[in-house]
């Protein structure tokens, strides 16, 4: 009975640590790796995730400035969190993980290849044979272009983004944890900027 | 009767676990510490030092006797937050044009004033020695300033409190539009100071999003109508991209086009107006 008991108060305590798990102070550590010019810029957020659970970020990039934002997440969570960075007019300009756009981008370019390919049973030769086979060697290599990056996306993620900001402009960082997370663990969104330098003479 | 504590334990811990509420009790990085919504939405400003740099850049001159006197001393609680995003705003601009002396004192003021709202060893005596070791050093001296301020910010994160926060980026602000202001000189719309004033209106917007989303707002109603009133006003400022990048260096991702922004004399006025009300009454000993 006392080992039983010993085992509860183990496995109480096992969910109270996670219960209880605090990301405030996930960036912590990887602040003080940012190197000059960079800069650490206060907009940085980390937070805890779980299945289900989604952020949206909204922060303010000054025009003429780089910008590089470090996406940070806990190995227990790695495979179920989905980040999109967009402009406040929904414009996506990274995105990792399931990428839904993309997969239905590249359902369609499928539907469109069994099209040409059954037109193309149906022409015997000549230049309309040639040009049906054209388009459809370019959709096959466009086709796997779009599986490489659908799965690049889901499986070998970027871990930053970097980028130039003209105007002084808000981005929207969406963080979502999927429904088939099974843990909680900590994702940290680590912005740094520095001036911008101009790549000409 | 072991295996059925176990078990009923076991079962507790999957229920807890699977919970798919659209809130849950849990420790997090809120303005609240109790309960975390499932979707939540966060609204960010940039540090004072980046809108002060960026007057620099525009060639805005230095002009003296402007900051907030060190002297003034606030015992409301809210306002010290307030008054410290002020101080921290004052000091960047002094940091930012190499006003060393000054630039100490009012990081002694920026310490006294964290100490007093409770956020205590963020700037440690170390810290107080090294800025006065560095005192002609523009480098050290600005990223000592700044890396003390991004401390502060980031214990208040760290105590979930999304309204002291909210409360220190208002100050800052506010400070750093006047400031703004104050450099400008004369009115024209071709005046770079006037054209980074007008580009702020995308962050009083975030600003005000900011408090409106925390879930304690006793007493920021005052505020949020000062910001609104401030943003009617910028609501006049009309913008237009006036130059899209396509350049060689390709590998870099570029957002936005340069942006001019078009604002008549009255308008710049009454922004001017609005914003040296509300600081005056910001910096009003209380």
């Amino acid at each position: 009975m006392k080992r039983y008991l010993l085992n509860l108060i183990i496995l109480l305590f096992v969910v109270m640590y996670g219960y209880s798990q605090n990301c405030s102070d996930y960036l912590t550590v990887y602040k003080t790796g940012i190197q000059y010019p960079w800069k650490y810029d206060i907009q940085s957020k980390s937070a805890i995730f779980f299945a289900g659970k989604s952020s949206r970020l909204n922060i303010i990039c000054n025009a003429g400035k780089d910008y590089r934002v470090t996406f940070l997440v806990s190995s227990q969570i790695m495979d179920n969190i989905n980040i999109k960075v967009t402009d406040a007019t929904g414009k996506v300009y990274f995105s990792t993980g399931i990428d839904e756009e993309l997969i239905n981008a590249l359902k369609s370019k499928k539907e469109m290849l069994v099209s040409l390919e059954n037109q193309a049973l149906k022409v015997k030769a000549g230049n309309k044979k040639i040009e049906l086979q054209t388009n459809i060697d370019n959709l096959k290599l466009e086709i796997s272009k779009y599986e490489e990056e659908i799965e690049a996306k889901r499986y070998k993620p970027n871990t930053y983004f970097e980028f130039t900001a003209m105007s002084t402009t808000e981005l929207v960082i969406q963080v979502s944890a999927d429904e088939k997370c099974e843990g909680r663990g900590c994702v940290g969104v680590l912005i740094s900027n520095r001036p911008s330098y101009k790549s000409e003479f | 009767m072991g295996k059925i504590v176990l078990i009923t334990a076991f079962v507790s811990v999957i229920i807890i676990a699977c919970n798919n509420n659209t809130t849950q009790k849990i420790d997090s990085n809120e303005d609240t510490l109790e309960v975390i919504s499932k979707e939540e939405q966060i609204f960010q400003v940039p540090s004072p030092d980046e809108f002060i740099n960026l007057l620099k850049e525009a060639k805005a001159e230095f002009v003296s006797n402007i900051t907030v006197p060190e002297n003034y001393n606030y015992v409301d609680p809210l306002k010290q937050k307030i008054i410290l995003g002020v101080y921290v705003s004052d000091m960047a601009y002094l940091a930012t044009y190499n006003k060393f002396q000054e630039t100490v004192r009012y990081f002694a003021k920026v310490k006294q004033i964290s100490e007093q709202i409770g956020i205590l060893q963020v700037i440690d005596k170390s810290t107080f020695d090294r800025l006065e070791q560095n005192v002609t050093n523009v480098d050290s001296i600005t990223s000592i300033t700044n890396n003390s301020f991004y401390n502060i910010v980031d214990k208040i994160q760290q105590n979930d409190d999304g309204k002291t926060l909210a409360l220190i980026s208002y100050g800052g602000w506010i400070e750093s539009m006047y400031i703004a202001t104050e450099l400008a000189g004369n009115f024209s719309q071709q005046n770079q100071v006037i054209q980074q004033i007008a580009s702020q209106k995308i962050v009083l917007n975030n600003l005000i999003k900011m408090f409106e989303s925390l879930k304690d707002k006793s007493n920021v109603d005052e505020i949020i109508s000062n910001l609104k009133k401030l943003l009617e006003a910028m609501n006049d400022i009309k913008a237009e991209v006036v130059e899209v990048q396509t350049k060689a260096d390709t590998s870099k991702v570029i957002i936005g086009g340069k942006t001019k922004y078009f604002i008549d004399k009255s308008t710049y006025q009454n922004i001017r107006n609005i914003i040296k009300s509300i600081r005056e009454e910001i910096i009003k000993p209380a």
